[in-house]
């Protein structure tokens, strides 16, 4: 009995053991202002890729509101840019005013994010890795859609894809990345917008066949079928 | 940490409890409103402070969610990394 008790006694006591290491190796837990910024940020994006918009709408300024707390603007103008980006993966035209309104007291490296997305030339070494050989403007066509393979975060791709369109760099291969990078994900609002695209060169080429079927696509996404 | 996070599962327990307690009141409203036209702008008018208190339901459970992932030992450090 003793040795049974002192046999089931020893794995606990391991494991309490272990519990307490991981739990004061842990340091102290992020502000408050932080992790809520960084939670609803992400569920703003989830949101706005789903189409959702009201909920993307309430999140991002849930995650404004939490960043502002510290009175810094770079950090608001991450927000922001995050907006634009989401924006700039699903084609929307929209001009990146909540940048802009901040861009005065923003770091170089949001500036240079911030006119990539716009499609002008920026220093490619103040931009996130993944986006750095798109910024070369010799960057086009057959060329850009192998780099687009290459790039392993899909939103990140997205937003590449999205930045080339701005600078006229697109072709049917490079689109058709981003179409399938859409639809991989079940991201509605981009792949409405890429299939959209598609639709329209398919047409302008005079191919009915491969443009009826886009539509039909299309109309799948959004639901009308 | 263990007490702690049982409390606050505890506390999520009660406040989706509360939530369902508030969603039911506005279905009784609606099927009132529905049953006598004549009661509609009465329960518009209660649908307002409901609808204040149901929202207020899950921003409470979504704060204690943060929370919680805020003091969870393998939480990672927040990032707010470009896309």
């Amino acid at each position: 009995m003793d040795t049974r008790l002192r046999r089931s006694a020893t794995p606990a006591a391991a494991v309490g053991a272990a519990v307490l290491l991981v739990v004061a190796c842990v340091g102290r837990p992020a502000p408050d202002w932080k992790s809520s910024a960084q939670a609803a940020l992400e569920r703003a994006v989830a949101a706005d890729l789903a189409g959702e918009a009201r909920v993307a709408q309430a999140e991002y300024a849930q995650a404004r509101n939490a960043l502002a707390r510290t009175g810094r603007a770079d950090l608001v103008a991450r927000a922001e840019l995050t907006r634009c980006a989401v924006r700039t993966a699903s084609l929307s035209p929209e001009a990146c005013d909540g940048f802009e309104a901040l861009r005065a007291d923003s770091g170089a490296a949001e500036r240079a994010y911030a006119d990539y997305l716009a499609g002008r030339a920026t220093d490619a070494a103040l931009l996130p890795p993944q986006h750095r050989p798109f910024a070369a403007p010799a960057l086009e066509g057959d060329a850009a859609a192998v780099a687009l393979r290459g790039v392993a975060d899909p939103l990140a791709r997205l937003v590449a894809a999205g930045v080339l369109v701005r600078r006229g760099a697109t072709n049917r291969a490079a689109i058709e990345v981003a179409v399938d990078t859409a639809s991989d994900q079940g991201w509605r609002r981009p792949l409405l917008a890429w299939l959209t695209l598609q639709r329209t060169l398919a047409e302008q080429a005079g191919d009915t066949a491969a443009a009826d079927r886009l539509r039909r696509r299309i109309e799948l996404v959004a639901g009308q079928r | 940490m263990v007490p702690e996070l049982r409390a606050s599962l505890a506390q999520v327990s009660a406040l989706l409890e509360h939530t369902r307690d508030s969603l039911q009141r506005v279905d009784a409203i609606l099927a009132d409103a529905q049953a006598v036209a004549g009661a509609a702008r009465e329960a518009s008018a209660d649908l307002g402070a409901l609808r204040a208190e149901v929202e207020a339901n899950p921003r409470k459970a979504s704060r204690m969610i943060d929370e919680l992932n805020r003091r969870w030992p393998f939480a990672r450090e927040p990032q707010l990394k470009l896309p």
